[in-house]
């Protein structure tokens, strides 16, 4: 019997050392931006005073921890983050797919491009403008309200109510997102074997049934894989349209980690807001390892990013 | 075969002895690394008592032994007031200080969100810039926290900004504020400017044709004028368009500053800011004239005269609440009445001048505040105290550029009126002209005033010349800056701009404490949400004494006491300062 042994590490690095030269500018990038900054987490522990530097600042403990949560407005903000997240996570995540299912039902490939291109448009938009717009079309009398009250509904309070803000939050986000994400899921669609749907339909299976046997297991690992990564994402809910878009009414309500983190950050107050940072990364991280291992488990190993 | 088998059961043993070795190798490698990490990192950070020394030693300097030998030029970069940034290299002001004191100044021009993104950037980088504008005094203990800026004690300004220092310290009549806010502990971090125009109110603007179609003859003086006025511009149909469109006023809820300040002062009260009542400083939100107030707008709320949109018509900078006004949603604009950006006829933007175009039967008129209860009347002012000048301490490597920043400072107050307004606003002839030339001295109020001439009469091409007040340390002097007003501008603000209706916090601004730092961003957001959730009925106003004893309990407790503490300081230094006069 002829044994081989697998060959040595530095065998292997230099077998592809072209790979390696191709891949080692992306590895300085993720190195300098991505794990350098990491010392940073320091701050989290120090009474950190700029010009003496992270490392020379004196060390503080958990002084910065204890203020975190010892504060009124942090286990709020954390609350409202986590609900607001799970929502957005639970009504948002299916409507890319929805939508990439719907496009690619559509025969008339003209019309198909349009839908898809009209549906990422807002995606490009800042938040700074769509805020002012959804500000003026959900206003207590504005044409939202002027419609309802066509069919004797209203006037709705979307912007001051703490339910219909949140409501009001979830719905725009998932219209200026719901394009943009299903490229990933058109993509993915693009490459189902198209020998698959052919055979489906010799055996007589209709559309519903090709969708339900073939595109949705063939969606499958890309959801899987975009589910574990949302939910490293679960403690960033949306920076940008909540800050346009809160007021003092729905404050208790929609004041998340970023706009608290924020709010530190103009008072110059490093340590409390790196603190805060340090919890969102350490909880996005265990989540994300949680759901991976969870993945795996049911499927056998065949799903998961690692 | 069973020799091939052994052999491979071997060679694996050996791999799997082999690889237990190595990761316990690694383990220990790894282990002894994060050790060795450890060590560093505890014996690089210093104790609190080295951190605060080291930190004294970088921002203070023995000044007896600098001089500043005038012959050599002096590089400065200069980041001025965050209003110019269109500023750019070789401007006007620039070339003009340069040729005067023998200085090479770069600016550094911003707007204001870039500033607060840059700012930090170039203090941490490495790079500060040698005289940075600090907008608030909390700027300043933050930038003294982190060892940004050095001392500057008053002997030195005497010594080399003799008449600043007078007319910074005598600044009107209300001269504690402006020092107070370069403050520290007790130690002088800059040089601070002015703002005159914030000495002055700014009451209401009305919709004058309005109250003549609702048959008011004489503008509301007392609330309860002023609730009448509101329900007939909400009722009465005050445009005839015959359409149930229109109310009395809205608000700006998002300004802190701006919230119904008017009506909050006709019951004697600040709702966010620190008043002083006897020897005693306390917190205008918890008083029992904010609770007054309350009802006033709670009754006002469900009369329906308030807009309803109130609680969101102030985001994104208020710009809504002013277009309900000169769209005809609204007849009454709370807080705005400032006659260059409202009523100035030859500026397109003015009030005046969109309402002409949208309705040319609209009449707008500025009044007088709400009398309440007690008689009182007034709002919210920031007070004449402006900004702050800090040098970065990088500067005790060549303290002698501060002496120079310090002399160009004195040489722009010192050499006339005319050298002053070519920094703040150009050459007389190439970038603006006194109206009445011939009728007056300038500086007298009867040089009809200053008009930019093309194309500086943009303010964005004079803004690239760098030419306008606030970037520059003086800011605004009132004797100067009044003859660049129209004789309309200074009659309207005699008439409508009293400073005697103009209400200032007890320290200057609220956050001048440095509890405020933790606690009053957190209290105030909370405040404004229980207030508008008051206003809107939504909240019972009996709870108002629960409403306080949180507030006090979230940290309110302590920053009044410190504000008791800071505005004994406050005295102090208005004695010290006093003294040196």
């Amino acid at each position: 019997m002829k044994y081989t042994s697998r060959p040595s590490l530095w065998r292997q690095v230099a077998r592809k050392r072209e790979l390696l030269y191709m891949f080692l500018p992306c590895l300085l990038i993720i190195f300098t931006f991505r794990y350098l900054p990491l010392g940073g987490l320091l701050i989290a522990f120090k009474d950190f005073r700029m010009e003496l530097g992270i490392l020379s600042s004196p060390w503080c403990g958990w002084d910065n921890f204890r203020a975190l949560f010892g504060s009124e407005d942090f286990p709020r903000a954390l609350r409202n983050t986590l609900v607001i997240s799970f929502l957005r996570l639970g009504f948002g995540f299916c409507a890319p797919i929805i939508l990439a299912l719907l496009i690619n039902e559509v025969r008339l490939r003209r019309y198909a491009r349009f839908v898809q291109t009209s549906t990422y448009l807002p995606h490009f938009f800042s938040w700074v403008v769509l805020g002012g717009m959804f500000l003026m079309i959900f206003s207590q009398r504005g044409p939202m309200n002027q419609l309802l009250s066509l069919v004797g509904v209203g006037p709705v309070d979307f912007m001051t109510n703490d339910a219909w803000f949140i409501t009001t939050l979830i719905a725009t986000g998932i219209w200026q997102g719901v394009g943009y994400g299903a490229i990933i899921y058109l993509a993915a669609l693009a490459g189902i074997d198209p020998t698959l749907y052919e055979a489906a339909t010799v055996d007589g299976a209709g559309r519903w049934r090709q969708t339900l046997h073939i595109t949705l297991p063939c969606l499958q690992p890309t959801i899987v894989v975009l589910l574990i990564l949302a939910l490293g994402r679960i403690l960033n809910s949306g920076f940008d349209q909540i800050y346009n878009l809160y007021n003092p009414m729905v404050y208790d309500c929609s004041d998340i980690l970023g706009t608290y983190v924020l709010r530190r950050l103009i008072s110059m107050d490093f340590g409390l807001a790196t603190a805060a940072g340090l919890f969102k990364s350490v909880v996005g991280l265990i989540l994300v390892v949680a759901v991976n291992s969870f993945a795996k488990k049911v499927s056998d190993g065949e799903h998961g990013i690692w | 075969m069973q020799n091939g088998q052994d052999l491979l059961d071997a060679n694996s043993r050996c791999r799997r002895s082999g690889t237990v070795a190595t990761r316990f190798a690694g383990v220990l490698v790894v282990a002894g690394m994060l050790v060795w990490v450890g060590i560093y990192l505890h014996r690089k950070a210093l104790s609190p008592s080295e951190a605060e020394a080291a930190l004294n030693a970088l921002t203070t300097i023995d000044w007896k032994s600098v001089v500043d030998d005038e012959s050599v030029t002096r590089k400065i970069t200069w980041m001025g007031g965050p209003f110019w940034p269109r500023g750019q290299e070789g401007g006007y002001t620039e070339r003009l200080l340069e040729e005067a004191l023998n200085v090479e100044i770069t600016p550094v021009c911003t707007d204001k969100t870039a500033y607060a993104k840059l700012k930090p950037l170039l203090f941490s980088g490495g790079s500060p810039p040698d005289i940075t504008w600090d907008g608030d005094p909390i700027h300043v203990q933050q930038d003294k926290h982190h060892g940004f800026i050095l001392e500057i004690p008053f002997d030195v300004i005497q010594r080399h900004a003799p008449t600043y220092f007078r007319i910074v310290t005598e600044n009107n009549g209300h001269y504690p504020y402006t020092w107070w806010y370069a403050d520290v502990d007790g130690k002088n971090y800059g040089i601070p400017n002015m703002f005159n125009d914030g000495a002055f109110s700014r009451p209401g603007m009305w919709r004058m044709d309005w109250l003549d179609n609702v048959g008011i003859t004489n503008k509301p003086e007392t609330l309860a004028e002023f609730h009448d006025a509101f329900r007939r511009f909400t009722f009465d149909d005050p445009d005839g368009n015959g359409k149930d469109d229109t109310y009395g006023m809205t608000g700006n809820l998002t300004g802190w500053y701006t919230f119904f300040s008017e009506f909050f002062g006709a019951f004697d009260v600040l709702p966010f800011d620190w008043m002083r009542r006897g020897d005693k400083i306390v917190y205008g939100g918890i008083e029992k004239g904010t609770r007054d107030a309350l009802v006033l707008l709670r009754d006002w709320y469900a009369d329906g005269i308030i807009d309803p949109d109130f609680v969101t018509d102030g985001l994104g900078g208020g710009k809504r609440v002013i277009k309900k006004f000169q769209t005809g949603r609204t007849g009454y604009l709370g807080n705005e009445a400032w006659y260059p950006k409202h009523f100035k006829p030859d500026y397109s933007n003015a009030t005046v001048n969109i309402m002409a175009q949208l309705d040319p039967g609209a009449v707008v008129e500025a009044g007088p505040f709400p009398v309440g209860p007690g008689g009182h009347r007034g709002a919210r002012y920031w007070g004449p105290g402006g900004n702050v000048f800090v040098f970065g301490q990088h500067l005790r490597r060549e303290p002698a550029k501060i002496i120079r920043i310090l002399k160009i400072v004195e040489h722009m107050v010192t050499n006339g009126e005319e050298f002053y307004s070519r920094c703040m606003r150009g050459e007389r002839g190439l970038h603006f002209a006194y109206r009445f030339p011939d009728d007056g001295t300038p500086g007298t109020g009867k040089s009809g005033g200053l008009e930019g001439l093309p194309p500086y009469g943009v303010s964005k091409d004079m803004t690239a010349e760098l030419v306008g007040p606030f970037w520059l340390v003086p800011g605004m002097m009132i004797e100067w800056d009044d003859a660049w007003r129209h004789p309309d501008e200074l009659a309207f603000r005699d008439k409508y701009n009293k400073p005697e209706w103009a209400m200032i916090d007890a320290l200057g601004k609220p956050d001048r404490i440095p509890l405020a730092a933790r606690y009053m961003m957190d209290l105030r957001n909370w405040q404004l949400t229980v207030f508008a959730e008051y206003i809107r009925g939504e909240r019972d106003l009996d709870t108002f004494d629960d409403y306080v004893v949180t507030w006090l309990e979230r940290g309110g407790a302590a920053m009044t006491e410190q504000a008791n503490e800071y505005g004994q300081r406050m005295i102090e230094l208005e004695k010290r300062v006093k003294a040196r006069l």
